[in-house]
């Protein structure tokens, strides 16, 4: 009798676990892949701040054949070639919630933990914030050389934040045109971020020196870039919220 | 319990959607700012006589050929604008003997005067009294002094005589004006360096020394040596600095002025050794079996950037000048032949020059060897380049093979990122070594 009544108290409990473990799973599938919170994504930069930049690493093995004159040239070059490029073609996987929520009820916990154990644990391809700044500076200088092509792979372009990136992206270009410092201060190396808050018809609201360079022209210079290039493109609605509430900082230079 | 503890994680996971996240994009480096500028003259007054309209008309082309080094800063324009942001108002103060000129500057764009000044100017130096007047208006507007009160040292073959070579020492205002010969030795003179307050140079001579013959007979004979000699720039006389058997070349002052840094080979290969010039004991700084040449060292003392043979071929080294063979890095990884680096004036970045497909070109790194980056191409063969003390230009030699028997080189400015502002000397020999004043 009493070998029944633990059979059933461990059947009890052994169903009660598998429900917990389920809905646990269900819950973090949930979370990565729909609400994006990228809970598995160990490499966070420390402080909250992503660095949109393509990462590309750049192997000296002989002396550069252009000058920097030539390389600045072709960079205004290629800027030229990418306005004309309309989209970018960008293959993201868009979860469909009907779908599946109908397989969830045909769940296969062998199938589902085979699954979950085979997925590839995204992982940056860009190192964020751990990005050299010298390296990045380089970068810009050297952005002109390295085609950024039309495909854009990676998980910082998921569904969920492929419109907030694309703004972000677009803002630089926006913004450089009145980015202009005279040589004495342009030769120092310095470099300031802002950080900015959009409204729905691209007004800066607000814009905040976060990181000053200290060259306190530097910095009203690059606070006067912003301003004056001010009404930026309008957000999206669906972006509104993360631009208005100054999630969106700008690199001077990086 | 299962509802408390799907509350806690609802919880945590709405913490986790409030946390804000930053997303830094980069803007890009800056373009560099223009403004414009327009000089109102006033210079001519009546009572002057045609001598002094002639050197007022040189005065004010000085000015405008002054501005033009700045391009990237300055347009200078013919007519004022709506877009003009300095009116420079220039009046002449003529008193009985001399002459004043009022300089008054407005920025339009802050709406006020952000100059007003009263220079003394002397008519019978037109191109000295441009420069001065150039100066207190850039000084004016940008805060910094500029470099049109500088000069240019720099050697030059002209001397030489058939097969007779000779290179002698000179100096020239920045704008390649005004040259004045300063040695009369009549024979090879190189590698000069100024100090820090303009007022001695050193320099080397290839001089014959007296050394005992190897008979040990007590006879001696005559070896070439690369002796020291340093100059007192205000009284022109010179006196021998150093003369240890083999090279003592390549000598540059530290900021102080009572110190060298220099390349001595009297233990068979060179290296550098830091000179007390008031005691004359000597530091070893470089300690390899490998030669290290050509030392130049940043204001504060604190870093020297040489160039070495360790790796096997001439690649651009730093190191921490306070101790022997002390924090070495190496700077320079590829090109067959790098040669003459220099600091820029705050020591963040070096200019070089490289062998590359038969011929020198100037390229420039930062001082922790990243951020390489070419300066000349197709521009002859250009070499020994040399910062002005206001970081933003670098003088060089530019070597143009005219026929298979002639060739020309001379002094180019260039600014730090490669644009070419000006030839500066014609038809004065083969020029080498320029030295910009600091």
């Amino acid at each position: 009798m009493r070998y029944y009544q633990a059979e059933d108290n461990f059947n009890k409990y052994f169903i009660g676990t598998l429900i917990v473990h389920i809905a646990l799973f269900v819950l973090f599938y949930l979370m990565q892949n729909v609400l994006n919170l990228n809970l598995l994504d160990f490499s966070k930069p420390p402080q909250d701040m992503e660095i949109i930049q393509a990462a590309v690493r750049v192997d000296i093995v002989g002396m550069p054949k252009d000058t920097l004159k030539e390389l600045e040239n072709t960079k205004l070059d290629q800027t030229t070639t990418e306005e004309e490029v309309p989209t970018k073609t960008v293959e993201v996987e868009k979860p469909d919630q009907n779908e599946f929520k109908e397989k969830a009820k045909k769940v296969d916990l062998n199938k589902l933990l085979s699954d979950f154990s085979s997925k590839k644990v995204k992982t940056k391809k860009t190192e964020k914030k751990n990005i050299n700044q010298t390296a990045l500076r380089k970068l810009v200088l050297e952005g002109n050389k390295v085609s950024k092509g039309n495909n854009v792979k990676g998980d910082i372009l998921d569904a969920k934040n492929q419109k907030f990136i694309e703004y972000v992206q677009s803002l630089p270009d926006q913004v450089r045109p009145f980015w202009k410092l005279p040589s004495y201060l342009a030769s120092k190396s310095l470099q300031c971020r802002i950080r900015v808050y959009i409204s729905n018809t691209g007004k800066v609201i607000r814009a905040e020196v976060i990181e000053p360079s200290g060259e306190s022209e530097y910095d009203q210079k690059a606070l006067n870039a912003v301003k004056k290039a001010s009404p930026l493109s309008a957000p999206e609605s669906e972006i509104l919220s993360r631009v208005s509430s100054g999630q969106v900082v700008l690199g001077f230079p990086l | 319990m299962k509802l408390k503890f799907l509350f806690v994680l609802l919880f945590l996971v709405g913490q986790v959607i409030a946390q804000d996240t930053l997303t830094v994009v980069a803007v890009g480096e800056a373009e560099t700012e223009q403004d414009k500028i327009y000089f109102n003259s006033k210079l001519k007054k009546d009572g002057l006589n045609a001598k002094q309209l002639s050197q007022i008309e040189v005065i004010k082309e000085v000015i405008k050929s002054d501005f033009e080094f700045y391009r990237s800063l300055f347009e200078v324009q013919t007519t004022k604008s709506n877009e003009t942001r300095y009116l420079v108002d220039l009046d002449l103060e003529k008193n009985q003997t001399s002459f004043k000129v009022a300089i008054a500057i407005e920025d339009s764009t802050e709406k006020k005067q952000i100059l007003k000044k009263s220079i003394d100017v002397n008519l019978d130096d037109t191109r000295k009294s441009g420069h001065m007047i150039s100066d207190a208006v850039y000084q004016g507007i940008t805060g910094k002094k500029s470099i049109f009160l500088t000069q240019i040292y720099f050697v030059s073959d002209r001397t030489s005589v058939g097969k007779d070579m000779r290179k002698e020492l000179y100096v020239m205002d920045f704008d390649g004006e005004n040259k004045k010969r300063l040695t009369f030795l009549n024979t090879f003179v190189i590698s000069p360096s100024l100090s820090y307050d303009n007022s001695k140079i050193v320099y080397t001579v290839i001089e014959n020394k007296l050394k005992k013959t190897a008979r040990n007979d007590g006879s001696y004979h005559n070896v070439k040596n690369l002796n020291l000699h340093m100059m007192d720039l205000s009284t022109r006389k010179s006196k021998l600095v150093s003369s240890i058997d083999g090279i003592n070349s390549g000598a540059v002052f530290n900021k102080s002025g009572d110190s060298l840094y220099m390349t001595l080979s009297y233990q068979k290969n060179a290296d550098i050794f830091k000179m007390n010039l008031k005691t004359g004991a000597k530091t070893r700084i470089t300690s390899h079996y490998s030669d290290d040449v050509d030392p130049y060292i940043n204001r504060d003392e604190t870093l020297m950037t040489f160039l070495s043979g360790r790796p096997g071929k001439a690649n651009i080294y730093t190191l921490d000048p306070t101790g022997t063979e002390k924090s070495v890095k190496r700077i320079s990884f590829v090109g067959d032949f790098n040669a003459a680096p220099r600091f820029n004036p705050d020591g963040t970045e070096i200019v070089f020059s490289s062998w590359v497909e038969n011929r020198f070109d100037i390229f420039r790194i930062g001082s922790d060897g990243k951020n390489l980056v070419r300066l000349t191409k197709d521009f002859g063969s250009n070499e020994e380049p040399w910062y002005s003390p206001d970081g933003q230009f670098i003088v060089f030699t530019s070597q143009r093979v005219i026929s298979r028997k002639r060739a020309t080189q001379d002094v180019y400015i260039m600014d730090r990122d490669g644009e070419i502002i000006r030839k500066i000397t014609s038809d004065y020999g083969k020029i080498f070594s320029p030295r910009w004043s600091n």
